[in-house]
């Protein structure tokens, strides 16, 4: 099975969207390695932006088969990212 | 197009038509290029059809591509509803003259958590229009951007701001529309156009005796002079939006000193030879006093002159047209089989002035008439409240003159005796030539008297002519000894 992906949209250097990849990072470390993370910077990748249909940065977008979800901001807050998102704590997976 | 100055030399500002004419001669040419305008208006009142004109406009006439940034409606029913008014967006942005970005609202669950700015939003419109050269962008409507992210408007005015200079930087002229709650209130919702507009437009959508009237009003143009006021416009299918050109007009007419016959000859001995060529002539009168016989004269006159004619009639019906024609000698039916002239008929209620104006406009382009009559005036004036009664006047007006044709219109008084109506209030100043046709009682009798009130640019005669009509027309008389005061029916006091 592949695992579920986590991915962070940035817009350059802008110091919100520094502030969330730090964020992001931390809470990739607080769901374990069961979760794919990537950044990626709509100002170099546009074209992927408008697939994805991005309009704020950052946006975290949880690619979830059945409940896709989007957390908009610099993630200030890992307990109600993570309450949103719905990912169960790290030990749960065996 | 060349690269933006850095140092901000202030010089005139060039401008970018919108492709609605009289509404860029209100913004002396059009939009000022690389700035921002919003089009605040309620929902209805044209604006996503105001903006995608200007795009349309741009990318038809001028080789100017255009990126449209949608917040409501997914881009395919934006390209479906904008069919009707002739614009093909599909083909445009499958030919990489149009882009889109599609911001309309996600359909999954989101959240905010935390600060963000809409770099998303700006980097997608920047390659968008990388993607197709645009010089036009326009962002329909911020209000729906506000809905999306209503617990951060503070954070949307800085990105809007942040989004509009970093577009203008780029040489864009950009068009964005926002959402009033009323006609006559707050400019916009969220007062947008305080933060982010160097010009702001209002687009009215007035109930007013029962009518819809569609107004445009230029409401700020930052750095540059604008007409005031609000100007009528319509929509129309295969066109868009086409506003009607109103008190800004330039007397530019030349005029004429060519005359035409009136179709009577003692009118024309009155007149000094007859009415010039580009001239109005306003007939006023009571009902039966002989307002469509003269019009019908002046029809046949020009007919038999070789010259083309067409008649808009608001009063009567076709048929009751041919027969009071033919009452009088003429043979309408004939002169319509030989192409020499047009006879439309509507009802005055069928549409709004600006429409009936446009009806007149695209048969007068489509006939080209030497001549042109309008029976009567008044019955148009039963349409719209006073002001777009003038507006359609002024417009009328002009538009005759400008084609050189000579017109003919009628108004009918209210009043048997003397009186005078609305509709010569507003049209007396308007025509060149004013005639009335009174009734006048003598002792037992009821007689009909004929006085030439103004001839702009001619001598005429002054005294009012008692007249008959007959099988074969109308006849002039001897003039009147004891006068009544025309206008108010009264004897004079000698």
């Amino acid at each position: 099975m592949t695992k579920p992906l986590l991915r962070l949209y940035v817009a350059g250097n802008s110091a919100t969207s520094r502030q969330a990849e730090r964020n992001f990072d931390r809470l990739h470390a607080l769901i374990g390695a069961d979760y794919c993370a990537e950044v990626i910077d709509v100002v170099a990748n546009p074209e992927i932006a408008e697939r994805a249909g991005i309009l704020a940065t950052p946006t975290l977008s949880y690619e979830h088969p059945v409940r896709p979800r989007r957390i908009i901001g610099d993630l200030s807050d890992p307990k109600r990212v993570i309450d949103f998102l719905g990912i169960p704590p790290k030990e749960d997976t065996a | 197009m060349t690269t933006p100055d850095p140092v901000d030399i202030p010089k005139p500002l060039e401008r970018v038509k919108t492709g609605v004419d009289a509404f860029d001669e209100l913004v002396m040419g059009g939009l000022p290029r690389a700035r921002t305008t919003v089009v605040g208006g309620t929902p209805g009142s044209g604006k996503t059809v105001f903006a995608t004109q200007f795009l349309a406009h741009g990318i038809t006439q001028f080789h100017e591509h255009g990126v449209l940034v949608t917040f409501e409606e997914p881009p395919a029913d934006i390209e479906s509803n904008m069919l009707s008014f002739g614009w093909d967006l599909a083909r445009w942005r499958k030919e990489n003259r149009l882009a889109f970005v599609d911001a309309s609202p996600p359909a999954e669950d989101e959240l905010v958590v935390g600060e963000f700015d809409l770099g998303g939003l700006l980097s997608r419109i920047q390659y968008a229009v990388q993607k197709v050269k645009a010089q036009r962008v326009v962002l329909d409507s911020l209000t729906q951007l506000f809905d999306h992210f209503i617990g951060d408007p503070k954070v949307l005015r800085r990105e809007l701001f942040r989004i509009s200079n970093a577009l203008k930087k780029g040489g864009l002229t950009v068009l964005m529309t926002a959402e009033r709650n009323s006609e006559y209130g707050e400019i916009t919702r969220h007062r947008l156009e305080e933060f982010v507009a160097d010009n702001v437009i209002i687009l009215r959508n007035v109930l007013q005796r029962e009518r819809r009237r569609r107004t445009i009003e230029v409401l700020k143009m930052r750095g540059s002079h604008h007409a005031e006021g609000e100007a009528p416009f319509t929509m129309v299918a295969d066109v868009g939006l086409v506003a009607v050109p109103l008190s800004s007009l330039r007397l530019e007419q030349e005029s004429s000193t060519v005359r035409v016959t009136s179709g009577n000859p003692e009118i024309d001995k009155m007149c000094g030879g007859g009415f010039f060529r580009d001239s109005v002539t306003l007939v006023s009168g009571a009902t039966g006093t002989g307002k469509t016989l003269l019009v019908t004269n002046f029809l046949a006159g020009g007919v038999a002159a070789g010259e083309k004619t067409i008649l808009f009639g608001y009063e009567e019906s076709r048929g009751q047209l041919f027969r009071n024609a033919n009452g009088w000698g003429v043979d309408f039916a004939r002169m319509e089989h030989e192409g020499r002239l047009k006879i439309v008929c509507l009802y005055p209620e069928a549409q709004s002035l600006p429409d009936h104006l446009l009806t007149i406009q695209d048969m007068v382009d489509e006939f080209q008439p030497n001549r042109i009559a309008i029976d009567s005036i008044s019955a148009l004036e039963r349409v719209a409240p006073d002001t777009g009664f003038r507006e359609f006047l002024i417009s009328l007006t002009s538009f005759i003159k400008k084609r050189e044709i000579a017109g003919l219109c009628t108004a009918t008084s209210k009043s048997l005796i003397g009186g005078e109506s609305a509709s010569e209030q507003h049209i007396s100043t308007l025509t060149d030539s004013i005639i009335l046709l009174r009734y006048i009682q003598e002792r037992e009798m009821m007689n009909r008297g004929l006085i030439i009130l103004k001839m702009r640019g001619s001598e005429h005669a002054k005294e009012l002519r008692r007249f008959t009509i007959d099988h074969t027309g109308m006849h002039l008389g001897s003039v009147f000894s004891t006068l009544q005061n025309v206008f108010t029916g009264d004897r004079p006091q000698d």
